[in-house]
């Protein structure tokens, strides 16, 4: 009986000790109880901000316009930085980019766009955000992206067999976006691009044109950052020689919800079925330097 | 039997209290508004947690910045990379005891209550003191509502001269919970 009471003693002592120890130690793990009952503490470890907007220069950049915003781009550049003739190309506006790109769900992107040359160009796009960059426990070291785009020439062409020809009129471009942002500061990117003719210029020009861009920002504070971005196009395709790859380099200008971009480049063509490939003269002996700009104003739909 | 049942009961007396006076909610609500002339800005995040220790007056919550949404898509990249940086701060804290004395186990609607508490956000810790209404419902469950301004110069977040005129130093910030009862 007696060891029945102490027991009973040590229950009650045990019982209060739970009692004292439940309703003590709330306090000091507070923090921990709520960090544990946040929602998405977990789960939301994106990378984001790799990129200051779906551009990193002239090419596509990893960044993707989420769902229901809609991005509104209007691109310019000018003529070739020659002298004070022709006011350092400002003068003649070389060529002019339109496009409207939407967010149908955070990971599928749509877009259309016109650039007036060479071509009156028109293109339909679209980019699917395939793997993202994720810190955490469960790491994912690169942002991975396609980029697809179909482009139509509506320019005149001649002969009247070429103008009928609407096939011909048609070029495919894909792009594999593989990013990562290294840090705070500095975020890389490559991008290696496909583009199909159904009709060349020449008829030795292949049909099939391989090129690799390679890229990236370097955050100078929190509002600009400085951007470089150079297509290297394969050697199957020498007709242009020296004049094919593309370099620009430039800066991203943010000023919440819009972003700003300044660059010089040896491209004139603003869509990727054409600076990836040809149209671009010398940036470094020749200095066929061109200065282009573009603006962004996102809305939300 | 007998210590079993004196178990039993002490047991439950302890779930018991220490389960009454904690309530909890995961979907409380904090919004903040940035008014300047030319622009106002308004992000809410309506996955706050918060823990109200009815016994204590002590309330806390938990604001994950990832979890505030903007109009703009753009506009809530930038304020996580270029403002709060939440990848090194991902939460702002706040812990805070109620300085009046009111009795929260019965219905009534208190409008004006001090609390004094600690905020934490962006890595500085500071003192602060707000005011809030808290509304106890016949049922037990508890409204809580504040309204107070943070100063961003105070908490070490900047803000570039290229956007000076369209962000306020003063940030408004408002609260709302709902902590369902635990009878």
């Amino acid at each position: 009986m007696k060891s029945l009471q102490n027991f009973n003693t040590l229950v009650l002592l045990l019982s209060f000790l739970f009692f004292f120890n439940t309703s003590f130690s709330q306090d000091d793990d507070l923090f921990n109880e709520l960090d544990n009952i946040t929602i998405n503490k977990k789960t939301n470890n994106e990378v984001i901000a790799t990129f200051k907007s779906t551009r990193l220069l002239l090419g596509q950049s990893i960044e993707r316009v989420r769902k229901g915003q809609l991005h509104f781009r209007v691109s310019h550049v000018f003529s070739k930085i020659k002298g004070i003739d022709n006011f350092f190309g400002l003068d003649n506006l070389n060529n002019m980019h339109l496009s409207f790109e939407y967010g149908l769900t955070n990971y599928i992107q749509f877009g259309l766009a016109r650039s007036n040359k060479p071509d009156k160009t028109y293109s339909g796009n679209l980019k699917l955000s395939l793997l993202r960059q994720k810190s955490g426990k469960r790491k994912t070291p690169l942002s991975i992206s396609y980029y697809g785009n179909v482009d139509y020439k509506s320019r005149n062409y001649a002969p009247e067999e070429r103008d009928k020809n609407f096939e011909g009129r048609i070029d495919y471009i894909n792009q594999i976006l593989f990013s990562r942002k290294m840090g705070d500061h500095l975020s890389l990117q490559l991008s290696p691009t496909w583009v199909h003719r159904n009709l060349t210029e020449e008829i030795d020009d292949p049909n099939e044109i391989y090129s690799i861009g390679v890229g990236g920002r370097y955050l100078l504070s929190g509002s600009i950052s400085v951007n470089m971005e150079y297509f290297y196009t394969l050697p199957t395709f020498d007709s242009y020689d020296i004049k094919k790859d593309t370099f620009s380099i430039g800066l991203d200008i943010e000023t919440g919800g819009h972003v700003f971009q300044l660059f010089f480049t040896n491209a004139f063509a603003l869509h990727p079925g054409k600076f990836a490939i040809n149209q671009s003269g010398d940036f470094f002996t020749n200095r066929d330097i061109n200065f282009g700009f573009s603006l962004l104003r996102t809305f939300k739909i | 039997m007998k210590h079993l049942v004196t178990f039993a009961f002490i047991l439950l007396i302890s779930v018991a209290t220490s389960a009454q006076e904690k309530l909890i909610t995961k979907t409380g609500k904090v919004t903040f508004l940035s008014k300047t002339p030319i622009e106002d800005i308004e992000a809410k995040n309506s996955q706050t947690a918060s823990i109200f220790l009815v016994d204590k007056k002590t309330i806390a919550f938990n604001v994950l910045l990832r979890s505030f949404r903007f109009e703009k898509a753009l506009m809530e990249e930038h304020f996580n990379e270029k403002y709060v940086h939440s990848d090194k701060y991902p939460a702002a804290k706040f812990k805070g005891v109620i300085q009046d004395d009111i009795d929260l186990k019965k219905p009534n609607t208190y409008n004006d209550v001090t609390i004094d508490g600690e905020m934490e956000f962006h890595g500085v810790a500071k003192q602060i003191k707000v005011n809030a209404s808290i509304i106890v419902n016949g049922d037990g469950s508890i409204e809580f509502a504040s309204m107070f301004s943070l100063n961003l110069e105070e908490y070490e977040i900047e803000v570039p001269s290229l956007v000076k005129d369209k962000i306020s130093p003063d940030i408004q910030v408002s609260v709302a919970a709902k902590y369902a009862s635990n009878k």
